[in-house]
């Protein structure tokens, strides 16, 4: 069965939601089966492609994990971006986020961060409160 | 630095003292409302005895009219003070016009003109001493103008004036926005402040009548004390006052001891053209109109006058300008931002609380609170003061003298004149009615009278028959210190505990430590002295709130013989203080621990003296404290940073985040992102949904 893909290349991380996409290139290609949508694999006719990404089938986004050419077939393994695909069932929900990089609290504790064990120490000096004395006695 | 809406302000960073076209420009934004740039040409403020106070300048006047394009405008003292900031910038007071950023008292700004497209009145405030900066614009239609012309009263005065009034902020304003024709020559512009009871009046002389000369305009000193109006002799400032109430006295230079009520009183010598001022008593106490005319038109400048140009509250202001009529009333709840039509939402009115941050919304709903708030200072034990402690009289008749004070007897002197009365004579042995004898470090000695010292209904004389005498002390109060504030550091967790320890050091108390919502406070506190056994008791606080208390002693008791001794051991006293130099008024606290080996070496000379038996009577022990430092410290340690830099990295934040424990709507931009058990719907299959949780688990990049 033949579908259109575009094949693409991307650097942003891996865990990134979203992703800037470019070199776009649509192509032809046929399904390899038996075909597990999270981890399709694509052929199509020709060599090597400049290529790390791919949308369109199955409603979904891949990473091209690996390309093995055979006779002139050029074979597109590919694997699920699953958060990627999903974004639209992501972004809007409400969660309780643990940590975070925009809305953290930076006072609160984190014991991820690393402390040193050597201190400096700083002092202030505030009121003298006395600088002579006061001689009482008590009589009755 | 530019300042954002919701920033906390940090007195030592935030603010500064020093006037630049730079350093104290600070920034209010509101979405779509005053941006930086706008706000960064206008606002000047700057912190003085701990609060923030405010002008402007105005960026659009002419800048070849040679004078700075800047805050000086309205700040004559900066002028004349060889560029130093003025003390008393809060009761400077302006014209509002059109596009121009105006300051008000209690650190009020406003602004009138249209700020990224939106027309009206800015509002931007300081709550007093909360440090915090709002900004509000009336959508209300709270501001409403109406057209004026010369020929209404108001001298070279026509177009548009401005008024608001509400039941927090009132306040008439006319405008001088073509300032041209008369008034001519030598202008004045009178302010008349009433603070705290007082009412003021300033003048200034511009140098003559232009467009530019008034932007040249230098408001007046009347924001000076009284005192130091009265010293003043800048030649063109003439500060005037007199008094509101029932007194209703005149006073000032060009016009004393009149009473209030269709008075006249022109400020000469100064301006060619005199000028007038009336105070019209309205109801025979103390609510005063004011109006007035220049020169000789006989036009009243002010003709505009509601009910809320009366003087009625003591803690109003009266802004009275020859050429443009400037009434201002604002009564005690000023500070409170007009919420109505407001941005701002969620702020307390409470002057004496803060305003949570996480609770204050801007319109779009979205907290504005820019970072978290640090650990807060539980509630309760608010300060109260430390009781007098009241002697004379009470406490079985114990008297405490000082003594060895200029003027005053000396221990020598006691036992001197002890020595000669018989005892078979009088009965006694006047010794027994010395019960106390002490050395104070701190002694802060409230109430007292110098007179004859009386021993047992004995008056005390010296060899040549005059009585002794000592200052007899009715109550003694507590001693006021200040430790300073603790500055955050790194301002995130690591300022507080564990990670940061905050020590105290009290005199006579020793070491202690501090929570650490301490961080960022004042940290003052308060020592009392018990003149009975010489502890002190020092209360500590962290802004208003009390944060410890300790105690210790500053005193240690001087020994003396408490049987018969007769002028022997008198004179051994005598002799031993003698040796420790206490003839002196007192003692250098650095020599009080030389002063306690001293008088420890008297006593033994007191006990080998008498050979009857004589017992010595006082601790020294408790005054060991005395010997150590004698200002008060805070000693603040703290975890040097891994990288050697304060902030947490960028990428750091980036690659795993902060803390956060937060309900959140997940929005594209908001980086890196952690959930522990994400809640995750949608037609996904059930291999992908646990990616997607495991995903972030690790942490997702929104």
């Amino acid at each position: 069965m033949s579908i259109k893909v575009k094949t693409c290349k991307t650097t942003a991380e891996y865990f990134a939601v979203t992703k800037t996409l470019t070199n776009e290139v649509e192509h032809t290609v046929s399904i390899v089966y038996p075909c597990d949508i999270l981890n399709p694999t694509f052929s199509l006719k020709g060599g090597y492609i400049d290529a790390n990404y791919l949308t369109g089938p199955f409603g979904r986004k891949y990473w091209i994990t690996n390309q093995t050419i055979d006779k002139g077939i050029n074979y597109l393994h590919c694997t699920v971006d699953a958060w990627s695909s999903w974004s639209g069932d992501i972004y809007g929900t409400e969660q309780f986020v643990t940590r975070s990089e925009k809305h953290g609290n930076p006072n609160l504790n984190d014991i991820s961060y690393p402390s040193t064990s050597d201190i400096s120490s700083q002092v202030q000096r505030g009121t003298l409160l006395t600088q002579r004395a006061t001689y009482v006695i008590g009589v009755i | 630095m530019p300042f954002t809406l919701g920033q906390k302000f940090n007195e030592n960073t935030d603010w500064e003292f020093t006037v630049s076209n730079e350093t104290i420009a600070e920034m209010v934004q509101v979405d779509g409302g005053i941006t930086e740039s706008d706000i960064a040409e206008y606002c000047y403020s700057a912190l003085v005895d701990k609060r923030v106070y405010a002008m402007l300048a105005e960026s659009s006047r002419p800048s070849n009219d040679g004078l700075y394009p800047w805050a000086t405008d309205y700040c004559p003292a900066y002028n004349t003070n060889n560029g130093a900031f003025p003390s008393r910038v809060e009761m400077n007071t302006s014209v509002l016009e059109s596009n121009k950023v105006t300051c008000y008292q209690r650190n009020i700004l406003t602004y009138y003109g249209t700020i990224g497209g939106k027309t009206g009145h800015f509002l931007v405030m300081d709550i007093k001493d909360i440090k915090k900066w709002y900004i509000d614009y009336d959508t209300t239609g709270k501001f409403s103008s109406l057209n004026v012309s010369s020929t209404e009263g108001f001298p070279g005065i026509s177009g548009t004036i401005y008024k608001y009034s509400d039941s927090e902020v009132k306040y008439a304003i006319v405008k001088p926005y073509n300032a041209t024709g008369s008034p001519t020559g030598s202008l004045r512009v009178l302010n008349i402040l009433d603070n705290s009871g007082n009412l003021w009046i300033g003048a200034l002389n511009p140098s003559a009548n232009s467009r530019e000369l008034i932007s040249n305009q230098k408001l007046s000193h009347a924001a000076w004390t009284r005192d130091y109006a009265a010293a003043d002799t800048y030649n063109t400032y003439y500060s005037r006052y007199i008094y509101q109430g029932e007194s209703t006295a005149l006073q000032g230079w060009c016009h004393f001891n009149e009473t209030v009520g269709d008075n006249e009183f022109p400020l000469s010598p100064g301006p060619t053209t005199p000028f007038y001022c009336y105070l019209e008593d309205i109801d025979g106490f103390n609510i005063v109109r004011v109006s007035g005319q220049y020169g000789n038109s006989q036009n009243p400048f002010i003709t505009y006058c509601e009910q809320g140009c009366f003087f009625k509250d003591l803690n109003a202001v009266h802004t009275v300008q020859s050429w443009a009529g400037f009434l201002f009333l604002a009564n005690n709840t000023l500070y409170k931002p007009i919420i109505e039509g407001g941005i701002i939402i969620g702020y307390t009115d409470d002057m004496d609380k803060t305003s949570d941050w996480d609770e204050m919304t801007n319109v779009t709903g979205n907290n504005i609170s820019p970072v978290p708030p640090a650990p807060s200072a539980p509630t309760g034990d608010v300060e109260t003061d430390m009781p007098l402690a009241y002697i004379g009289g009470s406490a079985g008749m114990v008297s405490f003298i000082k003594i060895n004070a200029s003027g005053l007897a000396s221990a020598d002197d006691i036992a001197e004149s002890i020595s000669r009365f018989d005892i078979t004579t009088i009965g006694k042995d006047l010794l027994r009615n010395f019960v106390a004898f002490k050395c104070y470090a701190v002694l802060n000695i409230d109430d007292s009278v110098v007179r004859d010292i009386k021993v047992a209904g004995r008056t005390l004389k010296d060899e040549d028959d005059n009585a002794l005498q000592g200052e007899y002390i009715g109550s003694v109060a507590p001693v006021d210190f200040t430790a300073g504030t603790v500055d955050h550091l790194y301002n995130d967790f690591r300022d507080y505990a564990p990670y940061t320890r905050i020590q105290m050091y009290v005199p006579f108390c020793g070491w202690f430590d501090l929570p650490s919502w301490c961080m960022g406070k004042e940290i003052t506190g308060t020592m009392f002295t018990d003149i009975y056994n010489g502890t002190v008791k020092a209360v500590i606080y962290a802004s208003r709130t009390v944060v410890a208390e300790v105690g210790g002693c500053c005193a240690f008791d001087i020994p003396f013989a408490a049987e018969s001794t007769g002028m022997k051991a008198g004179a051994v006293i005598s002799s031993a203080l003698s040796t420790i130099a206490m003839t002196g008024a007192t003692v250098a606290a650095p020599n009080i621990a030389t002063g306690i080996a001293a008088v420890s070496s008297a006593a033994n000379l007191v006990s080998a003296a008498n050979s009857n038996g004589t017992t010595l009577k006082g601790v020294m022990g408790d005054g060991s404290n005395i010997s150590g430092l004698h200002h008060v410290y805070i000693k603040t340690t703290r975890p040097k940073a891994p990288n050697g830099k304060k902030n947490i990295p960028e990428q750091y934040k980036h690659d795993f985040g902060i803390p956060c424990f937060k309900q959140l709507k997940l929005t594209a931009g908001d980086g890196f992102t952690q959930i522990g058990d994400a809640n995750i719907t949608g037609s996904m299959t059930d291999r992908e949904k646990q990616m997607i949780i495991d995903g972030f688990r690790h942490g997702l990049i929104l």
